[in-house]
């Protein structure tokens, strides 16, 4: 249904993969996302996941998170894409939803309104830190600063409505293309 | 690539607990030992380099702040934190041998001495760990020692009784009181008093020479004297402990090589002989224009091809480098720093190549618009044919109906996609489209 974050995107990130099969990253970026890697796969924290796309290219990677108990996405699975800059962590990671997401802070195209990805962002924060604060925000709205201005009237106004507009948008995460 | 070594390779084995004392010791900015630690005022601890180009990589230096905790950060008051520093060093050169000792299976090595007491038997599974601890000790005392044995050796072997220390107070919980008290490396050896001398004393290294080796013969490997049956079971060990060993050493040859203390004491003489190293100012960039920033590039002897920005980059990156260089105690030469640069600059560049053609997805998608006119006509298609049967799912076939129209007239290309979904989310009517797409459909035909 939500073709434009299906179709035009889908084609860029995918000539983006194929395009930069050279691309050697420097040694420090590609260490820090094994570590964090190896970090995510020991901590094994419940709710979230996340991997490289390919062995070949550490900087892109995609990831799901589930929605937290006792919120509107309670039992709803989504996908995200991670893409590193080559000077991570110093600068934060591209993030998006690839899953249709209805929700205040992320638009139609799935890209997030979330302060510690943008001008927040510390080096010190990694891929679980990220998981954890989009895991959050699906209970917690920022409906100040609303990406989707119907989401935000609604998620106090109406709560029946929003869940119903909500799961018209949403789409099972086998579903999802993985692009 | 080496293996990439994490707190988490600690839960496992038999000391977890470690793995807070392993975290503590790495840099939260790249999650891995702290290189050249430098302190910030709000007491927090990264590597010289990593601070520095966090910083650097603020706009302003005013916004410069604690990756942290967001105090504000000056990079002038950055100080030197010596006793973490000193802490990594002896940590990182004992870390491998406490893992094989934390990751030994406490009763895996049966000592085949035949236990006449049963007393002796009750200890049997202490003598196995403490034997296991010192086949680790004497490797890497060995490996440190070699034969030449000039002035240079006697502190290698010194830096391995230390590690020996760290081993005998990480296994200090669960020893019994009288391996505690023995904590001199020679005495360690030496036979427990409950234990007889000629049956337990066949671990006793080299170095010790207290005339306990008769009948005894040198490991081939490592050199411990044990009796013939042992060395048997034993060289299965030496050999993969040893490999690992070599493959350890070919990685961090400089630091593993040098006892931490060597380099502190000798790094004032360095720098004298040396050329002392100067940190770099920052610059205010405002206050060059191109011309004067070329040569202030070139006095550095860095490349001065490129943008406004790419220069303005390249010095930023070159100051960090250079100062994180001045604080280590093995500073690289020039001529690396220099290639480090050059390898950060080319991988900025293909991010660069990246993002534009990202960027440049409007004419990209210009010239597949048959594609994707192709592609939204068959979805469309295969969803129509499967919504059909179900009349009340009409939105779907006017969004269809719709679309064959635009596609008459035009082959849609990415942007009406957009077109086409808002048509999706405004049509009502369901019915009365469909009225129209079948003589759509009818007129199509005829």
């Amino acid at each position: 249904m939500d073709s434009q974050n299906t179709t035009p995107a889908a084609f860029s990130s995918h000539k983006m993969q194929d395009a930069p099969a050279a691309m050697i990253d420097s040694h420090s970026v590609t260490k820090r996302l094994q570590s964090e890697l190896m970090q995510l796969m020991m901590s094994n924290v419940p709710g979230i996941s996340a991997f490289p796309i390919s062995d070949s290219n550490l900087c892109q990677w995609t990831g799901t998170i589930s929605g937290p108990e006792g919120t509107y996405y309670e039992g709803l699975t989504y996908k995200i894409s991670m893409t590193f800059p080559p000077n991570y962590p110093y600068h934060a990671p591209v993030i998006r939803f690839v899953s249709p997401m209805w929700h205040p802070n992320v638009d139609m195209s799935g890209n997030i309104c979330l302060d510690i990805l943008k001008e927040k962002w510390s080096a010190v924060y990694n891929v679980q830190t990220i998981l954890l604060s989009l895991q959050s925000l699906l209970g917690e709205p920022n409906n100040a600063s609303p990406l989707n201005a119907q989401a935000a009237d609604l998620w106090d106004g109406n709560p029946a409505e929003y869940k119903k507009l909500m799961m018209t948008h949403y789409k099972d995460i086998d579903e999802v293309n993985d692009q | 690539m080496d293996e990439i070594s994490d707190p988490s390779d600690w839960t496992s084995t038999r000391l977890p607990t470690l793995s807070l004392l392993d975290s503590s010791l790495r840099c939260r900015i790249c999650k891995d030992f702290f290189t050249s630690p430098f302190m910030t005022e709000c007491a927090h601890t990264f590597c010289s380099l990593c601070i520095r180009k966090c910083i650097a990589s603020t706009p302003t230096s005013e916004t410069a702040c604690c990756p942290v905790c967001r105090a504000p950060v000056l990079e002038i008051r950055l100080r030197r934190n010596q006793v973490v520093e000193d802490l990594v060093e002896w940590f990182e050169n004992a870390r491998a041998a406490i893992m094989n000792v934390a990751k030994e299976d406490p009763v895996v090595v049966e000592v085949p001495v035949v236990s006449t007491t049963p007393e002796r038997a009750s200890s049997s599974e202490r003598r196995g760990r403490k034997r296991r601890r010192d086949i680790v000790d004497n490797e890497s005392s060995n490996s440190m020692t070699p034969e030449s044995g000039d002035s240079e050796t006697r502190r290698p072997t010194r830096a391995a009784t230390q590690n020996v220390s760290y081993e005998v107070k990480v296994d200090i919980g669960d020893e019994s009181e009288e391996e505690a008290v023995t904590s001199d490396h020679g005495s360690k050896h030496d036979i427990p008093s409950s234990v007889t001398a000629e049956q337990d004393s066949s671990f006793i290294i080299l170095a010790d020479d207290d005339g306990n080796a008769e009948g005894l013969v040198p490991c081939p490997v490592c050199n411990v004297i044990m009796t013939p049956q042992e060395v048997q079971i034993h060289l299965d060990d030496c050999f993969k402990e040893q490999a690992a060993k070599e493959a350890r050493a070919n990685q961090p040859l400089t630091s593993k090589s040098n006892p931490p203390v060597r380099t502190l004491q000798s790094q004032p003489l360095n720098k004298i002989i040396k050329k002392p190293l100067q940190r770099l100012p920052k610059l205010q960039y405002d206050l060059f224009n191109d011309t004067k920033l070329r040569s202030k590039l070139a006095e550095l002897g860095l490349p001065t091809n490129g943008t406004r920005t790419q220069l303005q980059q390249r010095h930023t990156e070159w100051v960090s480098l250079w100062n994180a260089n001045v604080d280590s105690n093995n500073p690289k030469t020039k001529k690396q720093l220099l290639r480090d640069l050059n390898d950060w600059e080319s991988n900025l560049a293909k991010y660069a190549v990246q993002k534009v053609s990202a960027e440049d997805l409007a004419a990209w998608g210009k010239t597949h618009s048959n594609n994707f006119g192709d592609l939204i006509f068959q979805a469309r298609k295969n969803l129509q044919k499967k919504l059909h049967p179900e009349q009340q799912q009409g939105i779907y076939t006017t969004a269809n109906s719709n679309m064959q129209n635009q596609q008459r007239l035009e082959i849609p290309g990415p942007e009406n996609v957009r077109t086409i979904d808002g048509i999706d989310q405004q049509s009502s009517s369901g019915a009365e489209e469909k009225m129209e797409y079948v003589r759509d459909v009818l007129t199509d035909e005829l």
